[in-house]
């Protein structure tokens, strides 16, 4: 397993994929539900100077992971203490991501289904996927999110005789603050969560590529949700708000002569593939992970337990929807602002500290 | 339940299991171990209905303390 590469383009896409992910369905910042396309673009700003950040972190330790990174600038003790962090972190994504999706299908096409029957073969396909390797994540995604973005520029076409430009306004009618809020929350998820990737980027092929592959893979997916969020608005107006899965409801209201009616189906499968990958790569970069904090040589066998873990954590994640909004709004900001910007921010000072000390006792 | 819990860890670790010994990854074994005990014993609590907190209820209530602290 540790000699599976993946190209700077199957970073971009895994990149495409993991930031679409569960945001497609369930966006955060919908307070600011009229302005969120173009808050979109502050997010995108922010949460690519974090991405610049962790990749400095990278660059100064080419070839290393995070924790790889962790155990240098910290030591055996603190480095192992932060990368457990970070595992929790992992475990939290992916299970949060799986639980939307698990009450995305619940609320809409499998009502009286009960939750485990939905994790258990949801938990199978992301097991079996990780035992294979990053490689072959790498190259599944890349048709299922040339779907994706098809599907997105096709929804164009598909919403223009529903599409009304008076629904776009107002714009520009929230406080400073608020903008400011709800950016930094769409900053720290979906963008900041790409934090992960640190610990897949030593298997790129081409490691000078990295940065831009990153990049690349942030801004199409930041313009690929601007433009969802943008025509949702469009289709559904202010009462778009109201609605726990927005983009699920747009695509319901899709009606082409009475003949192409009643779409969702598609998209939702569609997005359902996104929410795999992004649920793979956190059981993957978990099995990585834990291989590395106990110095282990192999990596598949790791992960069935995690992805049991995973499944369990997902029916303790939040007891309903409601509750789950509230903590997107109230709590998930300063979360994720903890581990997408704060910890690699110090792991970079001190790598930096560290470097400097080094230099002065050498010379 | 419980005895079906149990049943399903068992044979996930016979799986995998047997090729971790013959590759005498010994490493590998303990924490697989670890990690399918860690998940026996808190899939055994749900199933008895041991009222476990939820996550984000908790990230919410140590986050809206720590405002109200500052």
């Amino acid at each position: 397993m540790d000699k599976e590469r993946i190209s700077p383009r199957q970073l971009t896409f895994l990149v495409i994929s993991f930031t679409i992910g569960s945001w497609i369905v369930l966006p955060s910042g919908i307070e600011a539900w009229q302005n969120l396309w173009l808050i979109m673009f502050l997010s995108l700003g922010q949460g690519l100077g974090f991405a610049y950040l962790a990749l400095l972190l990278f660059r100064r330790h080419p070839g290393k992971t995070l924790f790889e990174i962790h155990e240098i600038v910290y030591g055996p003790l603190f480095g192992k203490l932060f990368s457990l962090l970070f595992l929790w972190f992992f475990l939290q994504t992916g299970a949060g991501a799986l639980a939307v999706f698990v009450t995305l299908l619940k609320t809409t096409v499998f009502t009286a289904t009960p939750d485990l029957a939905l994790l258990i073969p949801w938990v199978i396909i992301v097991v079996y996927g990780c035992r294979r390797g990053i490689e072959v994540i790498a190259r599944s995604n890349e048709p299922l999110v040339l779907a994706t973005i098809g599907l997105i520029i096709a929804s164009v076409f598909l919403v223009l005789n529903i599409f009304e430009r008076e629904n776009l306004l107002p714009l520009f009618n929230l406080p400073l603050s608020a903008v400011l809020w709800n950016s930094l929350g769409i900053a720290v998820f979906p963008f900041g969560q790409n934090v992960l990737f640190l610990m897949l980027l030593p298997k790129v092929n081409q490691p000078q590529k990295v940065m831009g592959a990153v990049f690349r893979g942030m801004v199409l997916a930041g313009l690929l949700l601007s433009l969802l969020q943008f025509l949702a608005v469009g289709v559904l107006g202010k009462v778009g708000e109201l609605f726990v899965f927005p983009t699920y409801e747009f695509y319901r209201m899709i009606n082409i002569g009475e003949v192409l009616t009643r779409l969702e189906l598609i998209p939702l499968l569609n997005f359902l593939t996104m929410g795999f990958i992004k649920i793979m790569l956190c059981v993957y970069t978990m099995a990585v992970g834990t291989a590395q904090l106990f110095n282990l040589r192999a990596v598949q066998p790791l992960v069935f337990p995690l992805g049991i873990l995973v499944l369990l954590l997902t029916r303790q994640i939040y007891p309903s929807i409601s509750l789950h909004l509230q903590y997107i709004r109230d709590a998930q900001p300063y979360f994720g602002l903890f581990f997408c910007l704060l910890l690699p921010l110090l792991t970079l000072g001190m790598s930096f500290l560290r470097g400097g000390l080094q230099r002065e006792m050498a010379s | 339940m419980i005895i079906l819990i149990v049943l399903v860890f068992l044979g996930l670790f016979l799986y995998e299991a047997p090729g971790l010994v013959a590759e005498e990854y010994w490493r590998e074994l303990a924490v697989f171990t670890l990690l399918m005990l860690l998940g026996l014993i808190w899939s055994i609590l749900l199933a008895s209905g041991v009222e476990l907190p939820y996550v984000e209820s908790v990230w919410l209530d140590l986050f809206t303390g720590l405002k109200k602290g500052l």
